[in-house]
């Protein structure tokens, strides 16, 4: 018996190896067999799980996550923390909507550990948290060495609100079986001791895992359809009316499927062909951006499946078009999708909880019934969901930790992505709330309302061509929260869930844009490189940095300490005067001798300089045009600053400055008079939180406070005409 | 009366009195002048001397709306309570002008040789006299059908759209609560065309019997709108489309017409208010529809089940 238990791990890796592409050894290989039941909304399963200790120390425990436990009771941290609220979807708590993960069996090399099971609670000692469980070991892993898991558990899904649990027999399994956490080294993620790194699942983090190979089996009633991550190997009907799937994928850290009846969903394959969508120019131009030999930037097929609610299947050309966009755009920018699957997601109406997230080879969107065709739903998300193969999937950072590695990156991704494929002025704001139908006569916007809304209430939300950076760069939330929290804190320890969103959203990728300006050409290869290579790694941010350093051959630690670690804004500000100098009072050289000068335009009360000249008495210096600019740092942020200097006659000066002290002025004499004097003219900063103040003209332009004063009466006029239909 | 001649009559009426509709318009463009004043100042201090102005002088800079939107947020709260007093304010305004401009569409020609229908002295003359004569019960009118849009929206935008909701709350398929939805909408609107139609007909039925009191007045125009549901409503939509037609006019030459320059900017705001006026030259329009079809109507009930005749008042 115990030399079948020390072959027991020989076999499974010799089953489960199949010669992983990436990853030849990874640290955990899975085999899982589970058995869905639609009616009690329950998962039941059995897996085995071979983890091996990659460090050289020595390991005393086994930590797991337990996600589907934060939907237990009302106390969990994640339903403390979240209010039973998960972006725009709200928990009922009614009695069969609660989910839960029940181990009932556990075991490590044979040897029988449930009743040494226990939870734990590393983050917040909150006892009624049980998402992460302990199992001391009789025998600790020695390193170098692995050991053999078996579990037996039942899932009890939840009602989807927060990606994961059903929808009527809408399923979206999801960090659904017990999970081993992250063992790192000292020194991994520049740790200063080794240990787990296993956390709680809180409401604003995600997942953290190794990467592995995984062999599951999944079993669905026959008449349902099923969709999972990898490619499915096999399929076998059962006479009870079941169906066992099994599917199979190595090099990535996750798992998710869903399945529903096929009255429902309908299950569309398509390929994207790498010839057919990149054109040679192309590989050519990013075989340039990139410093890739022109082998390393082609592309590869990739078979697409969509699984698509039958109500939505006229949106279908909709959904590929978006995928092929990202798979050839992040392919191009980052290197390509290595793997030769991928699934796409439509969750149905009343699941939307479950959309808009990222499992490697596996994601899910979201769609309305009738969406315009101009307001790129489902098209952003789905770019965005796409572009988490790359940051979280690939270069596997710590969401937990560092979420901003992953969504900052992303979200900087995707902006660049729909700026390519869908152009960059392809963004409006929703009209009044009430669902359009997608004709093209209803691409003519409304009479341009300039603001938002009353109140709450969004009447007349104006309709413009915005410029996806402006919106995508969420510039309104990053300038109202940007200061509560720095980026690099955990997810969870952020002031609130603006907060969060700003330092794991908007701020990197305001901060990765400006960086861009900053390297130019050097930044398709500094992002390159750090994407290639920390896939299938886990980096941290100091990673980031080191590669940024190395490739572009700049030290950014002046940037980074303020934009990663601080919490300062940037802004500065710009103002000037120009004119005449005034007469000359006093004694002044003539003949070698001291001569009174004296002038009646003198006046103490004029400004410092004259709008005209004026005659100079004898003696004294001839009147002539000085000017001064003074620029401004009003935020925390010192940042080295152009200053733009136009003159009358046309001529311009371009003025630098490191942004150290408060102030600095620029001062001219003789030269005509300035018109107009700017700030960071090339528009690097896209952190300057005040854009108004950054320029400045010698004459005001009153006509747009006319115009836009016009079109308010226009608006309100409208407004109270429909107040006068009550009448 | 058929449905267009009900229109051909309204429009014409109003048409005639071109005085009394701009009576109105001016009354609109004023006020709605008065609250948006303090925005001129917020947007000149706050642009400054920026070369921002002459960017939103020629198009729009979605930044500079986030960072006005962040600097002028108080004001901006006070400012959007302004437009909801306002609405009201021009609310009631209304109701108290529509007296006038119903007491002009009621007049008969005069027979004394004085100044001709639709001249301004004869428009004024008898917008005054309606005036005088009909605010107070007008404005009672208001009263009631405020509480009546009031029960409406409580219940179609309430009530219902939570049943809706919880319909389907279980549900996996979206187009039946889409639909629905619409449904709702729709049902929404209609009410509230139906109960201004009843008041205007109420006020058609003041002017024609001034010795009726407000509640028999409303009475009358909800047994006017009952029994004539169809022509009515065919009356509001068909000029609520030459409305509709004059927004979207509106729309599509705010979208292409470019406003970069004093003389543009201009040449934009006039056309602005001229699809204004026209879109209250339709609105008096619809209740000289009404005066006239009230009118006609009444003379031909004269004799029950037989022909129609001409009642002469």
């Amino acid at each position: 018996m115990a030399r079948l238990r020390c072959l027991l791990p020989c076999v499974l890796l010799v089953a489960l190896s199949a010669s992983a592409k990436y990853i030849p050894d990874p640290i955990v290989r899975y085999k899982i067999d589970a058995r869905l039941d639609p009616a009690a909304k329950t998962v039941t399963g059995h897996e085995i799980i071979v983890w091996r200790n990659h460090t050289s120390e020595v390991i005393p425990d086994l930590q797991f996550h337990l996600y589907l436990n934060a939907f237990k009771n009302g106390y969990t941290t994640f339903m403390r923390e979240s209010h039973g609220r998960h972006r725009d979807s709200s928990f009922r708590g009614l009695p069969g909507e609660w989910g839960y993960e029940q181990i009932s069996s556990l075991k490590v090399d044979g040897q029988d550990l449930t009743a040494s099971m226990r939870f734990i609670q590393p983050d917040d000692s909150n006892a009624f948290d049980q998402t992460v469980l302990e199992v001391p070991l009789p025998k600790p892993i020695l390193a170098g060495a692995s050991v053999t898991i078996e579990i037996a558990w039942t899932s009890k899904l939840p009602r989807v609100f927060a990606r994961t649990g059903f929808q009527d027999n809408f399923f979206l399994v999801a960090q659904w079986f017990p999970k081993p956490g992250v063992y790192e080294a000292k020194g991994e993620r520049h740790r200063a001791e080794g240990g787990w790194n296993c956390h709680q699942f809180h409401s604003s983090t995600e997942f953290f895992s190794d990467y592995g190979t995984w062999d599951v089996t999944l079993t669905v009633p026959s008449d349902f359809e099923i969709a999972a991550t990898g490619r499915l190997r096999h399929k076998h009907t059962q006479p009870d009316g079941a169906t066992a799937y099994n599917f199979y994928q190595e090099d990535v850290h996750e798992f998710a499927w869903t399945t529903q009846p096929r009255s429902q969903v309908l299950k569309i394959e398509r390929t994207f062909k790498a010839d057919e969508q990149v054109s040679p120019a192309e590989i050519d131009e990013w075989s340039r951006k990139t410093g890739t030999p022109t082998e390393g930037v082609k592309l590869q097929d990739v078979a697409v499946t969509l699984f698509i609610q039958r109500e939505h299947r006229g949106q279908t050309d909709r959904h590929f078009r978006a995928v092929f966009e990202s798979i050839k755009w992040f392919g191009l920018m980052y290197g390509k999708y290595p793997y030769d699957v991928l699934t796409v997601v439509d969750p149905p109406y009343g699941g939307a909880g479950a959309g808009g997230m990222e499992y490697p080879t596996f994601i899910t969107a979201g769609t309305s019934y009738w969406p315009a065709a101009h307001k790129l739903s489902p098209e952003q998300v789905i770019v965005h969901e796409f572009g988490h193969q790359f940051w979280y999937g690939l270069v596997g950072n710590n969401e937990f930790e560092e979420a901003w590695l992953d969504e900052g990156f992303n979200s900087y991704s995707t902006g660049k992505v729909l700026e390519r494929a869908y152009g960059p002025n392809y963004q409006y704001e929703p009209v009044c709330g009430v669902p359009i139908p997608a004709q093209p006569w209803l691409d003519l916007p409304v009479p341009r309302y300039p603001w938002k809304g009353i109140g709450n209430l969004p009447i007349g939300q104006y309709w413009e061509w915005v410029p996806l950076e402006e919106k995508y760069g969420r510039a309104k939330l990053y300038a109202e929260d940007a200061q509560d929290d720095a980026m690099e804190r955990y997810a969870w320890l952020d002031l609130d869930l603006a907060s969060y969103r700003v330092q794991a959203y908007a701020k990197p990728e305001l901060t990765l844009r400006t960086l861009e300006s900053l390297l130019g050409d050097a930044w398709p290869k500094v992002i390159r490189t750090y994407q290639q290579r920390w896939r299938f790694k886990h980096p941290d941010a100091i990673d980031f940095m080191d590669t940024v350093r190395e490739v572009s051959g700049q030290d950014m630690k002046w940037f980074f300490d303020q934009t990663v670690y601080g919490t300062g804004m940037l802004n500065y500000s710009v103002s000037f005067t120009s004119g005449w100098t005034k007469p000359g009072r006093g004694y002044f050289d003539a003949g070698g001798k001291p001569q009174l000068a004296t002038n009646n335009d003198w006046n103490p009360d004029e400004a410092h300089f004259y709008t005209r000249p004026v005659p100079q008495p004898p003696g004294t210096p001839a009147g002539q045009i000085e000017s001064e600019v003074l620029v401004r740092r009003l935020g925390e942020m010192q940042f080295p600053v152009t200053v733009l200097v136009k003159f009358e006659n046309g001529s311009e000066l371009r003025e630098h400055w490191d942004g150290q002290c408060r102030w600095t002025k620029f001062k001219y004499a003789g030269k005509p008079k300035i018109v107009s004097a700017q700030v960071d003219p090339d528009f690097q900063w896209k952190l300057e939180v005040h854009r108004t103040d950054d320029s400045y003209q010698a004459q005001p332009v009153r006509l747009a406070a006319d115009k836009w004063y016009l079109r308010w009466v226009v608006w309100i006029e409208n407004v109270l005409m429909a107040f006068s239909f009550f009448s | 009366m058929t449905v267009s001649q009900a229109i051909s009559a309204g429009v014409s009426a109003a048409w005639r009195n071109k005085a009394v509709v701009s009576l109105f318009f001016a009354c609109n463009l004023l006020l709605a002048a008065a609250v948006a004043a303090p925005m001129y100042s917020a947007i000149a201090n706050h642009l400054g001397n920026s070369m921002t102005a002459s960017e939103l002088a020629r198009g729009f800079s979605a930044s500079w709306l986030t960072e006005f939107q962040l600097a002028y947020s108080g004001f901006l709260k006070g400012f959007s309570t302004a437009i909801v007093y306002g609405g009201i304010l021009f609310l009631v305004l209304n109701a108290v002008l529509s007296a006038g401009a119903f007491g002009v569409f009621s007049q008969p020609a005069p027979e004394d040789g004085g100044p001709a229908p639709g001249s301004l002295p004869w428009s004024m003359h008898a917008f005054g006299r309606g005036l005088g004569r009909f605010w107070g019960r007008f404005l009672r009118l208001t009263a009631i059908a405020s509480v009546f849009y009031y029960a409406l929206f409580w219940f179609w935008a309430g009530r219902a759209a939570q049943f809706n909701r919880w319909l389907f709350r279980d549900s996996v398929r979206e187009a039946p609560h889409f639909y629905l939805e619409w449904l709702r909408w729709g049902l929404l609107f209609l009410c509230c065309f139906v109960v201004n139609a009843i008041v205007d007909y109420a006020r058609a039925a003041l002017v024609a019997h001034p010795e009726r009191s407000t509640l028999a007045a409303l009475g009358d125009g909800a047994g006017f709108v009952a029994g004539r549901l169809g022509r009515v409503m065919a009356i509001y939509f068909a000029l609520g489309v030459l409305a509709a037609a004059a927004v979207l006019a509106y729309a599509a030459f705010a979208r292409f017409f470019p406003q970069s320059s004093v003389v543009t900017v201009f040449i934009w705001f006039v056309v602005a208010e001229i699809l204004l006026w026209v879109r209250w030259l339709l609105r008096l329009g619809s209740w000289g529809a009404a005066v006239a079809y009230h009118r006609a109507c009444a003379g031909e009930a004269a004799v029950p089940g037989g022909d129609p005749v001409k009642v002469t008042p």
